[in-house]
């Protein structure tokens, strides 16, 4: 992404969007699926932001831990995007302002 | 490293020393109004710079979106413009909070995200050397300055869950 920035290829393998939206997707897993289908937020890959600062908003903004924030980082890096958030709609909206925020470029959608 | 941690570096009460040249300061002072001026100017609202610092929030559902940007559109210039306020009040600080090197921290990423994109940065700058005589060489100098100093900012604010 750019001169500072550091890759790390000792990390371990980080999970797909899928298998994040299958752990998530218990917390609300008896509710009218068709209905009130969570929201989910997605942030997508872009050449400005550096990967050390992407990792440390997902940290600081979601409380993830290092190594969530950074496999969720390097789904961004090599898949174009990663589910970081999901929820109602109105807690999902103010997560995007928040990555917004930050700079990040975020978009929400119903999760499919 | 060590060069890093001298030009901010936490300290014992929280806070946060600030080591940085009157030239380095001097140039924020700069460039952060710019930015504040783009961002707070109608006209601007379709300059792909500004359109990088306020960025669809829905991008399947344009009626969703509208309505979204109805509301937080504007909570989002002004948080911007509070970020770069709490820069400039701080300019000249020896000594930080943490809610200031945030500001500060989220300003020198909206000048870089706007510069990126006036400089159409892709990703991994691994092509040729800009030569010295290329035109936009002084525009990436500054954008790998600002490079620098939100890395060293981010070190210094350390791991947030650790």
């Amino acid at each position: 992404m750019s001169l500072i920035t550091r890759h790390n290829g000792g990390m371990p393998a980080a999970p797909s969007p899928a298998e994040i939206d299958q752990t998530e997707e218990q917390v609300s897993g008896d509710t009218d699926l068709s209905a009130d289908r969570p929201w989910i937020v997605l942030v997508w890959n872009d050449p400005i932001n550096t990967m050390s600062y992407v990792t440390w908003v997902f940290q600081r903004l979601f409380g993830y831990t290092k190594e969530k924030a950074t496999a969720l980082m390097l789904d961004v890096h090599h898949k174009g995007r990663a589910v970081v958030s999901n929820g109602p709609r109105e807690k999902m909206e103010i997560d995007v302002f928040r990555l917004h925020e930050h700079g990040l470029w975020a978009t929400m959608q119903k999760d499919e | 490293m060590a060069l890093r941690n001298q030009r901010i570096k936490s300290t014992r009460h929280g806070t946060y020393r600030l080591n940085l040249p009157a030239e380095e300061r001097q140039l924020l002072a700069h460039l952060l109004p710019q930015v504040k001026e783009l961002i707070t100017t109608p006209a601007n609202e379709s300059d792909d710079r500004v359109r990088r610092l306020f960025p669809v929030a829905y991008a399947d559902d344009a009626a969703h979106d509208a309505e979204y940007q109805h509301y937080m559109r504007d909570e989002l210039v002004t948080s911007r413009v509070k970020s770069i306020d709490t820069v400039l009040e701080s300019i000249e600080a020896r000594e930080l909070t943490e809610p200031q090197l945030m500001a500060w921290m989220r300003s020198v990423n909206a000048v870089r995200l706007v510069l990126g994109t006036m400089l159409d940065i892709q990703e991994d700058e691994g092509g040729p050397e800009l030569l010295p005589n290329d035109p936009m060489f002084s525009e990436h100098a500054l954008y790998d300055y600002l490079s620098f100093l939100l890395e060293t900012i981010i070190e210094a604010l350390g791991d947030p869950t650790g």
